[in-house]
């Protein structure tokens, strides 16, 4: 093997006729270093220098040159004895990508512009315009169709990515995340804080907890190109996972050549972004209210009091923000890597509450012959957080419950002697809580593959290659829950104090083997993909709740008492998939595939699940003299979402009694025959360019019908059972997007891009084999989310019942459209980036006011324009009417935000003298500097409940969310 | 060549990779629970939302409101309403009740031994009763538990049902020889033989018979348990409490001294009380402040439990005695025998009037929050007479919880 590549090297060294050099540059003659140049349908290949030059070598003396640049359309140059060297190669910005190459397949891609879907992509620079602690918070906005949402605005995320509204209302919710050809673990691991503020019980099927998604511990920097794959009709190829859509990440691979070295440090500082406010008390009010025992605490002036702002207390920390980065890329023709490495470091807008992710990462490429390569990726990280407590709590323990609870003119501020003060009118003293408690989440994570490519025959026509991707993922997740025995509300205890010490350790493999025969007949282009697929998960649990503990002892075994839990999951996933791709001349691209899945988690382990897909598009060309192209597409697909893989157990709970085990039911009745819900998408789409490429439309419609929609339902508690799993529903979403990109300005010295996305869907269910029920929230009067035939899903109801005893419609958690306008100008050695985005309409359930209300301190709550009969306060209206008037809490959490804006200024090399670098970069980057919201809460896009379908936007008063702005600095050397 | 040698032998090696079906890795299955594992579940179980049960009914009742900050339903739903037949005030202590009646029933079919048979009827009339007591009028749901197939008894029918499953236990004790064949908690101390378990069976068929009014049933029930007005009024069986793995705290337990008591005994506890009573001054602390909350008052600590695994009770003999004294008033007398004699266990003097009210009052007072007031009240159609504290809102003793939304629709 390596003789005969050795040899080969020779033979083409002797041979001075197959050596070509030359140059490349842009339309305006400037050089471009980077330009991947390689011989067609070949492994053989080289990059440009900084100097934009090349100089490949051969293994016969003619050839076609492909050179390729993210950005610029791809060029084909036809080489032979002829071609003059050097010879130069002139390359056009690609402003609405159509040269971009997509994934479509396990192992075959298509360019953008013969897709068949709309598939929105993003380069990893667009990613990360302005700094982003996680990689879901940097998706939001980019694609129309993609809504990212903060769940809470806690250090380290929490985040909601919905491709195309929701096609489930229990199952998974989430995208499947693909990085570099392999699944990864976005799993959502309890850190156990559930239990501390008793919002639910240790392991409880439905946590409040709002734990960040696992995708968060990857570096965003490390990425190349993001593309997502947003339906059925798409995703189809990734079977019994893709519901959800699918996000296919690359990450940055070396180029050989010089040794690269980029460097960006990057310095912040966070501030709260929007503040909620409290009542000012007169005396008589604060007598009505609390009591005189309570009014007198307070220090008298005028009418009300001195009053003391604790939401600044809280929430008014300026975080200082860092993060360094530096990477090294480079290589031989040969051999390429990319080797980078992040120290990420974010202080909050509560005192002691952080964020921190130390992370490496190595690609390399080698290329063993022109037949065979093998790649490797690695990447290890350590992120540690504090992420406090907030959110539901039945313990009045979490800052935004002690907030509500805490008139502004009681004092409970430190004590001079250092010592707390009781709080007067809440069971705990927040100040005292921020202090001392602490919820320290530390993740481990060792992401690694390994892939090998093998071209088996390659003639003039066809060729055909093997490829097999081997790989590993695994999260060990440490949740650390401190708090102390002198906290107000632990003293109250006979066992005051908890700590709460869970470990998760999750190890994901896959293995995939896939084969490419690609041949072409006339005009006829044809490529055949066929491989399998093996997926296991194994995650293990654990979790020990002590209380009592020992003074200031935080292990657990210095405690009076301990509770223990542990939950495991296994899953296999076995998946076979063919798919045929045509490419006729320019103009007609169709593709055909068929997955079959088979899942421990389903009913019929031994059956496959078939996901096919139909898909074809039509290239009209110019025409008009106004359209550069036109293109019409159609795609049609079906995917899978499996059930959790509890659904088909029916399991008995411990329950023990004087040091002897016992076994109850465990309430939920299981459906050994569960399958999984199949969604079946049709998409159609227009997408053109006019004027010169001045604008750039996309325009897709979609429907997507949910069939088997499994319900954890409702049963007849006599039975036994509380709930059981059924596949009882039917559902449909119709959606429209469309994305605009204008390049009104394109001279040599400014230019400017604007990208304008729009997008809208709607949900029904359009079969229900159950009655109509209520889920979601906390209680139908706090507001609820009703499943019924012929309603949207995220129908909001509540106490109020209409003549006919049937529920109102108070509000729909979904928005009447989202909108994302961006727009990148640059001039001479500047460039600006900003993006808003606009969340049109919306309701959430606004419970955080009733916290305040009960506390007697909302901030309205004197204000007189909440009672239809303008009798009584809003405060009091709210509170007198509970239980049978639900609307003042059904609240419009539409926003128009500034998500992103950044100034960049490229040094220019004049003034860096004779210095050896490259580029020089100085900027201020911010993100969520701009707000506006009819929303009283803190945080518009909260949802308790995480990563919920239905029924996600429930205000128990999230983390805040932060604003930021940064100095950046980026070397490249 | 480099296909046969390195890459057919992964595709083999995936292919032979584990089955895909596989038993639940976190539970056990139904099929394998033992007859002692149930029994424990079963004992453990019949206190799960217990403290759900005792705040509701004593809410209703008025002997306590429970000021929970960050939830306002039990001082809206449970003291003015309405009660939500979908929200856990309803369901929460019904779900309970029923997971332990599926015990009893898996009990049976595991197990031919009288012993067995013993326990689970009277574990499943007693969990029956408790949510009759709740749902009242409404009715619930008895065997063959089948869900929505089947229409809830109603109250005539589902007394009938507790009553004859009590008989059929005790028969079936009685049969069982000297020892049961599982292992009973310290909550059944002295009660964990199957003679020695009738007593308590007898005891239950006692308070059954009185709520039926069935007087000399009563009588000859109570005769059979182990009701002694000489004897410790404490004495009887209890849901014990501890700390070890898997087990439960008293979910009714604060500390009465606590910056912030969420459940407050109604302040006419203190009112109605007589001077010097040792059932008032051991089972409330007066707090030096008064907590308000959603315009209620109070600062009437309730101190009826002493520790956060402190027992409570099933039934005991301050009941019995008492249920004796009903028995007989029921049968035209005065019950002051057996009034007297619970008076003097706590040091009180005579009193020379007996009759209902009188019998009404010793029960508050001697089984404060142990969630009989609102159920004796209600059998003498008497929960008129109890307060309500915001006129303005509409305040009202509800008769009946609602059947839980899920037994009347669903799938």
């Amino acid at each position: 093997m390596r003789l005969m590549t050795l040899s080969l090297v020779f033979a083409s060294l002797l041979s001075g006729q197959s050596v070509f050099q030359g140059t490349v540059t842009d339309t305006d003659g400037e050089t471009l270093p980077g330009v991947q140049v390689f011989l067609k349908d070949t492994y053989v290949g080289t990059t440009t220098s900084m100097e934009g030059e090349f100089k490949i070598a051969l293994p016969e003396n003619s050839g076609v040159l492909v050179f390729s640049y993210i950005g610029y359309e791809t060029q084909e140059v036809e080489v032979s004895s002829d071609t003059p060297t050097p010879f130069s190669v002139e390359m056009t910005v690609d402003v609405l990508k159509g040269d971009e190459v997509l994934v479509t397949g396990l192992a075959s891609s298509v360019k953008r512009r013969n897709a068949a879907n709309a598939v929105a992509s993003v380069s990893g620079e667009e990613l990360v315009g302005a700094p982003v602690q996680t990689l879901d918070a940097a998706l939001n906005g980019k694609f129309a169709g993609v809504r990212v949402r903060h769940n809470s605005g806690a250090p380290g995320g929490g985040m909601s990515v919905n491709l195309r509204g929701v096609s489930t209302i229990t199952g998974e919710t989430q995208p499947l995340y693909v990085i570099d050809g392999v699944i990864v673990n976005n799993n959502t691991n309890q850190s156990g804080i559930d239990v501390v503020s008793a919002a639910t019980g240790a392991g409880s099927a439905r946590p409040q907890g709002q734990p960040a998604n696992r995708i968060s511990d990857f570096n965003p920097n490390d990425i190349e190109s993001v593309e997502v794959l947003k339906g059925a009709s798409a995703a189809a190829i990734y079977g019994a996972k893709a519901t959800n859509g699918v996000i296919i990440i690359t990450t940055k691979k070396g180029q050989a050549g010089k040794t690269r070295v980029n460097f960006s440090q990057k310095f912040g500082s966070s501030t709260v972004m929007k503040k909620v406010g409290t009542r000012d008390f007169t005396y008589q009010e604060a007598v009505d209210q609390f009591g005189a025992s309570v009014a007198d605490q307070g220090t008298r002036s005028g009418n009300g009091f001195k009053t003391y702002d604790y939401e600044d207390m809280l929430y008014g920390n300026t975080g200082a923000l860092k993060e360094t980065s530096v990477s090294l890329s480079g290589g031989s023709d040969k051999t390429q890597f990319y080797l980078s490495t992040q120290y990420l470091d974010e202080k909050s807008i509560v005192k002691n509450r952080f964020y921190e992710r130390f992370s490496g990462r190595l690609n390399m490429n080698h290329r063993v012959s022109d037949r065979f390569k093998i790649a490797s990726t690695a990447y290890l990280a350590r992120t540690k957080s504090d992420r406090g407590i907030t959110g539901n709590d039945n313990t009045n323990k979490s800052y935004n419950f002690s907030f509500g609870f805490t008139p502004n003119f009681v004092d409970i501020r430190q004590n001079a002697d250092g010592s707390w003060p009781d709080h007067p009118t809440n069971p705990s003293n927040p100040l005292h809580t921020v202090e001392v408690l602490t919820n320290e989440e530390t993740v481990n994570r060792a992401t690694g593959s390994v892939s090998a490519d093998y071209t088996v025959f390659r003639t003039g026509s066809s060729s055909f290659s093997l490829n097999s991707v081997f790989s590993g993922d695994y999260v060990g997740q440490l949740n650390e829950i401190f708090s102390p025995p002198e906290l107000q509300d632990e003293k109250s205890k006979d066992n005051p104090g908890q700590s709460v010490l869970s470990n998760t350790h999750s190890l994901n493999t896959n293995v995939n083997f896939n084969g490419v025969f690609r041949t072409s007949f006339g005009d006829v282009k044809s490529t055949t993909t066929s491989g399998i697929s093996y997926e296991t998960l194994d995650w293990n649990y654990s979790s020990i709740m002590a209380s009592g503990m020992v003074v200031t002892q935080t292990n657990i075994d210095q405690s009076a008492s301990t509770s223990t839990l542990q939950s495991r999951r296994f899953q296999q996933d076995r998946g076979v998939f063919v798919q045929e791709e045509l490419q006729v001349g320019d103009a007609v691209y169709v593709a055909a595939s068929m997955r079959g899945d088979k899942s421990s988690t389903l009913g019929k382990t031994d059956e496959f699940n078939w996901y096919p897909k139909v898909a074809g598009s039509y290239q009209f060309g110019s025409m008009a003299g106004v359209f550069d192209n036109l293109k019409v597409r159609l795609a049609f697909g079906q995917t899978g979402n499996l059930p959790p893989p509890t659904a088909k157990y029916t399991s008995m709970a411990p329950y023990n009694i004087g040091g002897m085990g016992g076994l109850v039911s465990g309430g939920v009745a299981g459906f050994e025959d569960v399958e999984p819900e199949r969604t079946t998408e049709t998409e159609f789409g227009v997408d053109f360019s006019a004027f010169d490429k001045m604008v750039g439309v996309e325009f897709t419609v979609y429907n997507q019908n949910v069939e088997g929609l499994l319900l954890q339902v409702e049963e007849a508690p006599s039975t036994g059972f509380s709930t059981k799993w059924a596949n009882a529903g039917k559902m449909t979403t119709d959606g429209v997007e469309l994305g605009v990109t204008l390049n009104p300005v394109r001279s040599k010295s400014v230019n400017w891009l604007s990208k304008t996305t729009y997008y809208t869907s709607k949900a029904e269910i359009t079969e229900l084999k159950v009655d109509p029920y209520n889920t979601g929230g906390f209680a139908t009067f706090l507001g609820a989310y009703r499943i019924e035939e012929g309603w949207d899903p995220h129908t909001i109801v509540g106490a109020e019942l209409d003549a006919n005893g049937n529920h109102v419609k108070l509000g729909n958690e979904s928005p009447d459209f989202m909108m994302g306008f961006n727009n990148r100008v640059s001039f001479g050695d500047f460039s600006v980036v900003s993006h808003f985005d606009w969340k049109k309409g919306g309701q959430n359930v606004n419970l955080q006011e009733l916290i305040a209300d009960l506390g007697g301190t909302s901030v309205d709550y004197d204000d007189m324009d909440v009672d239809p009969d303008g009798q009584v306060s809003n405060g009091a209206y709210r509170t007198g009417n509970l239980g049978s008037v639900t609307t003042p809490y059904v609240q419009d959490a539409g926003y128009f935000r500034l998500s992103e804006l950044s100034v960049m200024y490229n040094v220019p090399k004049s003034l860096m003298g004779s210095a050896n670098v490259d580029r020089v970069q100085v900027g201020f980057t911010g993100r969520n500097l701009y707000q506006s919201t009819p929303y009283t809460g803190w945080n518009p896009d909260v949802s308790q409940f995480g990563n919920v379908g239905v029924g996600g936007s429930v205000d128990t008063g999230p983390y805040p969310l932060a604003k930021s702005m940064y100095l950046t600095l980026n070397v490249s050397f | 060549m480099k296909f046969t040698k390195y890459i057919l032998p992964l595709f083999l090696f995936a292919a032979a990779c584990e089955d895909l079906d596989f038993p639940d890795p976190n539970s056990p299955s139904t099929a394998s629970a033992t007859v002692q594992s149930l029994v424990t579940g079963a004992e453990a179980g019949m206190r799960a939302s217990l403290s759900n049960y005792l705040i509701g009914v004593s809410s209703v009742g008025r002997e306590a409101y429970h000021f929970e900050p960050a939830d306002p339903r039990y001082t809206g739903e449970l003291i003015h309403g309405p009660l939500d037949p979908g929200g856990f005030v309803v369901y929460s202590s019904w779900n309970s009740r029923y997971r332990v009646v599926k015990n009893s029933r898996l009990l049976m079919e595991k197990s031919d031994d009288k012993g067995v048979e013993g326990f689970a009827k009277t574990v499943e009339a007693y969990q029956l009763l408790l949510a009759l007591n709740m749902q009242n009028n409404n009715g619930v749901k008895i065997a063959p538990y089948n869900g929505l197939d089947s229409n809830p008894a109603t109250k005539a029918e589902a007394f009938t049902e507790v009553a004859k499953l009590l008989d059929e236990a005790s028969t079936a004790l009685d049969g069982a020889g000297t020892a049961f064949s599982f292992k009973l908690s310290s909550g059944f101390s002295g009660f964990d033989t199957p003679s020695t378990f009738k007593q308590f069976n007898r005891a239950l068929r006692g308070r059954v018979a009185v709520y039926m009014g069935e007087w000399d049933v009563a009588l000859t029930a109570l005769g059979q348990s182990f009701m002694d007005p000489a004897a410790s009024m404490d004495k009887g069986v209890y849901h014990v409490f501890g700390s070890g793995q898997g087990d439960n705290a008293n979910g009714m337990y604060e500390n009465p001294n606590a910056s912030y008591v969420r459940t407050m005994a109604h302040m006419s506890f203190k009112t109605d009380a007589e001077a010097g009573d040792p059932r008032y001054t051991s089972k409330v602390v007066e707090r030096a402040d008064t907590t308000t909350y959603d315009g209620l008052k109070s600062n009437l600590a309730v101190s009826v439990w002493s520790g956060a695994y402190d027992p409570i009770a099933v039934v005991r003999n301050e009941e019995l005695v008492l249920l004796k004294a009903e028995a007989n008033i029921g049968k035209g007398g005065d019950g002051l025998t057996e009034i007297n004699a619970v008076r003097s266990a706590h040091g009180l003097s005579a009193v020379s009037t007996g009759g209902i009210d009188q019998l009404l009052h010793e029960k508050r007072y001697s089984l404060f929050m142990e969630g009989h007031r609102w159920v004796d009240m209600r059998r003498y159609s008497k929960t008129g007479s109890l307060p309500n504290d915001r006129s303005d809102r509409g305040d009202k003793v509800f008769d009946s919880f609602p059947l839980p939304e899920a037994e009347t629709k669903g799938l």
